[in-house]
């Protein structure tokens, strides 16, 4: 809730090009109060100019953090970068880490240089001042060119965090789970990756072709990326662990993200969207068994709800 | 119990006199206040007391809006926009950043003085949480700043927890259905944050009506260390209906009339200065609250009876407050009786 009183504060940390990092433990937003994850949080910033990227255990925190000020300190970005881990899964439960030495750190991380913004009497800026219509578009289209340029540097960060860490994520902005001859994917972000890739386990064991896609960075979003994946799939269904309400097809952010995203695409494969998980409530193996049992009859011709709530009481 | 870790501050001995004061100026041509603009004069003799090494940090509000349009700056010392509600915040964060950056090596080690200012609204009504957090944090420098012109000016003229009983605003326009529309009192911000934050070492109220002595305040409150504060009250032409050339005039009078008590506590040592002193020592006597109010056009709807009962209200803060002036609270409960 800390992050909601500091909103106005987090308005104009991209619009000032402040390349801060912010951990947030996703949690429900109150009322009604809950200590459990949910995305509305962080989402709330989506549209500000604020990178974001969903992690899933506690190592991928500690790495993204390192690449997340990495990214946001290069000065061909310098927006700031919100990393986005579960509440209570992530932020309250204890493992172990391996801790990098301070040299490969070093030798992945520059020194932050605020170079000419720097706020000091040796350099007597004005910042911010009101700019009316005269200019207030053309600032906003230096935030939009630099977040356009975020995708660049994310994937000379991931790369060069490959080469000095001996960690390979992969493609960095999703990671893609049994996908390679999947019929449907499940698409998510966050912890919720564990249950479902149990479930997909056991789901292929009864020759059910199911795979995941989990998004790690939402904002700069992998949107070509992503339709050229998604598009191989004969059904598409996204679980929003979040909400928002009165959306296209009353659907989740996300689902309407991928949406949209797969809109230009030639092979558009029907999209369901799952709402569950909200307030920490598990996201079970039934659970995903009974959303990959629905995916799998949308691949089949049949038609199925755009957004159905799952694991909610009737 | 280890003493908190404090970082050197300037030595700014207070000017003894208006022509010891210096001619440079940090704050100069290039904003678009209104004619008679009393707080754009606090804005000036703010940074000319503080000097060039210097940044100061600005709310939202007449002094953001009219002193920093895009391609002019009236600032030759460093600024900053901060948010509304941020002035403590601001002034508090760039303190520690300097901090740290100096410990780091980053900038050269010496004192700089951060100034974060904020309106009657930015800081009495949104921003009060925020400076009486930033006021607990003793081991950091920095002066708040609060120019109160007693309204939302800039957006025109809106009420705030500043504005005084019965003044017309846009939110409280007198009808003849219903004359007094805002019927409440005046906050006692300055009051309020001496008696609440032992961490902070100064407090002062100012009115630029007495330059030399308001240019004194800020020098003392960036000497002395540790987060401070000063409350200015500004008259403002356009808030207060009246005509620009009587600005200087209608702070004396705020003073002059006992509803401005010019005060500050250092190290929890109250002081009077002033005409305020003189009053309180009965050197002189308070002159009538009417001829503050009369010159305003936000009280040309008051009655007589109006008038007695702000002037009632003047004289209970200087005979029944347990601190005249300063501290409202009373040994005896009264009625409080506004006229209908």
């Amino acid at each position: 809730m800390g992050w909601m009183y500091a909103f106005e504060a987090i308005t104009v940390t991209p619009a000032l090009r402040i390349p801060m990092v912010a951990m947030v433990g996703n949690r429900a937003l109150d009322d009604p109060g809950a200590f459990g994850v949910e995305h509305n949080d962080a989402l709330a910033v989506r549209d500000l100019g604020w990178q974001l990227v969903w992690v899933d255990n506690a190592q991928e925190a500690l790495d993204t953090a390192l690449i997340a000020y990495r990214v946001a300190e290069d000065r061909r970005v310098f927006l700031p970068c919100a990393i986005g881990c579960d509440g209570a899964f992530l932020t309250h439960s204890q493992i172990q880490v391996k801790i990098p030495p301070q040299q490969w750190v070093d030798a992945f991380l520059p020194r932050y240089n605020r170079g000419d913004l720097l706020l000091h009497p040796d350099n007597p800026i004005t910042v911010a001042p009101q700019v009316n219509e005269d200019w207030l578009m053309e600032i906003r289209k230096h935030n939009d060119e630099a977040m356009k340029r975020s995708k660049m540097v994310i994937r000379e960060a991931y790369a060069d965090f490959a080469r000095i860490f001996g960690r390979n994520y992969g493609n960095p902005f999703f990671e893609e789970y049994q996908t390679e001859d999947a019929d449907v994917v499940l698409v998510g972000m966050g912890t919720l990756s564990m249950p479902v890739k149990v479930a997909i386990r056991r789901m292929r064991k009864e020759g059910k072709k199911v795979g995941l896609v989990r998004v790690r960075w939402f904002r700069p979003f992998a949107d070509v990326e992503l339709a050229t994946t998604l598009s191989r799939f004969k059904a598409v269904g996204v679980i929003d662990r979040d909400f928002s309400f009165g959306s296209p097809y009353t659907s989740g952010v996300l689902a309407t993200e991928v949406r949209a995203a797969m809109y230009p695409s030639d092979k558009r494969p029907p999209i369901l969207c799952f709402i569950c998980g909200l307030g920490g409530r598990e996201v079970t193996v039934p659970d995903v068994q009974r959303m990959s049992d629905m995916l799998l009859k949308a691949a089949a011709g049949e038609t199925q709800p755009l957004t159905t709530w799952v694991g909610i009481r009737e | 119990m280890d003493a908190v870790e404090t970082a050197a501050t300037q030595q700014l001995d207070p000017f003894k006199g208006v022509k010891k004061v210096p001619l440079e100026e940090y704050f100069t041509s290039g904003h678009r206040t209104c004619q008679g603009c009393e707080s754009a004069l606090v804005m000036k003799l703010m940074v000319k007391a503080s000097g060039p090494r210097t940044i100061v940090l600005g709310s939202t509000g007449c002094m953001y809006v009219a002193n920093t349009t895009y391609y002019s700056t009236s600032w030759v010392v460093p600024w900053m926009h901060t948010q509304l509600g941020s002035s403590g915040s601001a002034g508090l964060g760039t303190s520690a950043a300097l901090k740290v950056l100096m410990r780091k090596g980053k900038i050269k080690e010496e004192p700089i003085n951060v100034i974060a200012f904020c309106g009657d609204g930015g800081g009495a009504d949104m921003g009060l949480s925020a400076i009486s957090a930033a006021l607990t944090h003793p081991e950091y420098n920095f002066l708040i700043l609060l120019y109160d012109n007693e309204s939302y000016a800039n957006t025109d003229i809106q009420l705030s927890g500043l504005t005084p009983y019965g003044a017309h605003t846009t939110f409280s326009p007198p009808g003849k259905a219903k004359r007094i529309m805002h019927r409440r009192w005046k906050k006692n911000v300055a009051g309020m944050l001496a008696a609440g934050h032992p961490e902070c070492r100064y407090v002062a109220t100012v009115c630029a009506s007495y330059a030399v002595e308001m240019m004194n305040r800020v020098r003392k409150a960036l000497t002395i260390g540790g987060p401070t504060f000063v409350h200015s009250l500004d008259p403002c032409p356009k808030g207060w209906d009246y005509d620009p050339m009587l600005s200087h005039e209608l702070g004396e009078l705020a003073v002059n009339s006992g509803v401005w008590p010019l005060y500050d506590v250092e190290d929890g040592v109250l002081k009077l200065y002033g005409r305020t002193r003189g009053i309180a020592e009965k050197r002189s006597k308070r002159i009538p609250v009417r001829d503050f109010l009369i010159k305003q056009g936000r009280f040309a709807h008051f009655t007589d009876d109006d008038v007695d009962y702000f002037q009632h209200k003047i004289d209970e803060m200087w005979t029944k407050w347990l601190i005249p002036g300063i501290i409202p609270i009373h040994k005896d409960l009264e009625k409080d009786q506004p006229p209908a």
